[in-house]
């Protein structure tokens, strides 16, 4: 089995039956209402492994997105500088989260030969597509973090998560949206999120 | 948690606003949790709730003073509605934990703003100061609850902060958010807390390192800066020492 039927099968046995614990508020809300245990479950569940290596498929993703997009020649100026930096900040996540994978004695998972993107046509479908992906990476990052039991790995993912939050909010703007859209950022379930990146992951 | 509380949450659920949302369901959670480390985790909020007040504060006088148009305007009238959301959030969540909320001072000594473009790069530092403060304690919360709010408003302190760089001209993203301990954070907002009759604010914020000062938070506390109003600061420096406790 080679790492990515590995990170398939994770993600459908351990992450689709329950969310992440702490997955949004509406989560931390069912659980004050008497289904803590379920947030013990899942943190019991998964190891730090598991959620880095959900992390990196992620990171992967999100590296290619941005080579793909630059490839196009489509973006120019501010938006051009913008994402080569985005793409170079995802590109160094890979290397981290990669690293620490090994370093904990797990295989990190490979990038996809192929990913299902949309067609980046246009500097707008380019733009759109970059909301999606690092909005799914904010969401994910958030509701993974309180899981993390090592606090090392959770003081790096939310160094990372900070910059995918910085980047979802410049892409937004440049969008003409509300670049911060609310007082606090929602984190998705693992449900929510494999329901985003599986489409994208051809799974 | 008992009947009551579970009954209010549930009818309430649906709703109340995320603030609220946050604080109920933190508070909700069962005391045993707290019982980890209820003490760090409660000046962990009385810090960050500081902190809030300041960013509150800060926004509401720039929004008030006229300098601010255009887009900038707008962006400011929605982060400072952020802020006081923050300021909501953790002070019912300090309250439901037992433990009392720090006040917002009187005064604060922010700089006297001549320009829209001293404004922004000011509260940029300040931004970026706030989102550095939440990484550096996120990994300190010892209850998953807390931290999830924690990152929660931590991700928006970063996001104001890029909005923020992007419109003063420099790069919105590094390729990791660098974290920063209490007193790497007191030690530059401690002038500010200074207010009453200091008169010497720092006319921008250092974004990067302990900024102006190399004061560490010890030789703030201990080096007769008047740190009237700073409630939290002041119990802090008559609790544990605080060498043993910052991180």
């Amino acid at each position: 089995m080679n790492p990515n039927e590995q990170l398939d099968g994770l993600l459908q046995t351990a992450f689709s039956r329950r969310n992440f614990v702490r997955g949004s508020f509406a989560t931390v809300g069912a659980l004050a209402l008497g289904n803590v245990a379920l947030g013990q479950a899942f943190a019991a569940e998964m190891t730090d492994l598991d959620i880095l290596n959900f992390a990196l498929t992620l990171e992967h993703l999100e590296a290619r997105m941005y080579k793909d997009m630059l490839a196009t020649n489509l973006l120019s100026g501010k938006e051009l500088s913008y994402f080569q930096n985005f793409g170079k900040a995802e590109a160094a996540h890979v290397q981290a989260v990669a690293a620490t994978v090994t370093k904990l004695g797990g295989t990190p998972v490979q990038p996809k030969a192929k990913y299902n993107f949309p067609a980046f046509d246009s500097r707008d479908n380019i733009l759109k597509f970059a909301k999606t992906a690092e909005d799914i990476g904010v969401g994910a990052y958030s509701g993974a973090a309180p899981a993390i039991k090592n606090k090392d790995v959770l003081a790096a993912a939310g160094s990372i998560l900070q910059i995918e939050a910085r980047h979802a909010a410049i892409v937004n703007e440049l969008l003409g949206l509300d670049p911060v859209p609310a007082a606090f950022t929602s984190a998705q379930t693992v449900q929510q999120v494999l329901d985003k990146v599986n489409p994208i992951l051809g799974s | 948690m008992n009947k009551v509380n579970v009954e209010l949450n549930r009818r309430n659920f649906i709703k109340v606003s995320a603030a609220a949302a946050v604080a109920t369901a933190l508070a909700s959670a069962p005391r045993t949790i707290f019982a980890q480390s209820p003490t760090q985790d409660m000046e962990i909020l009385q810090y960050a709730l500081t902190l809030e007040h300041l960013e509150t504060r800060a926004y509401k006088d720039v929004n008030a003073s006229g300098l601010m148009s255009g887009t900038p305007a707008k962006y400011f009238q929605m982060f400072g509605a952020h802020e006081a959301a923050h300021v909501d959030a953790l002070t019912a969540t300090i309250q439901k934990l037992g433990g009392t909320p720090v006040k917002a001072q009187d005064k604060y000594n922010f700089p006297a703003f001549k320009s829209q473009d001293e404004v922004l790069k000011y509260f940029q530092g300040v931004e970026e100061l706030g989102a550095a403060a939440y990484l550096g304690q996120a990994p300190r919360l010892q209850n998953p609850d807390l931290l999830s709010a924690a990152i929660s408003i931590h991700d928006v302190e970063a996001q104001h902060a890029a909005v923020l760089s992007d419109l003063i001209g420099v790069s919105p993203a590094p390729d990791f958010g660098t974290p920063k301990s209490m007193s790497e954070v007191l030690a530059v907002v401690g002038p500010i807390l200074a207010a009453q009759g200091a008169g010497n604010a720092p006319s921008t914020m250092p974004t990067t390192g302990a900024g102006g000062t190399n004061a560490t938070l010890l030789e703030l506390l201990t080096g007769g800066v008047a740190l009237v109003g700073g409630g939290w600061l002041l119990r802090r420096r008559t609790s544990q020492p605080v060498e043993n406790r910052d991180n």
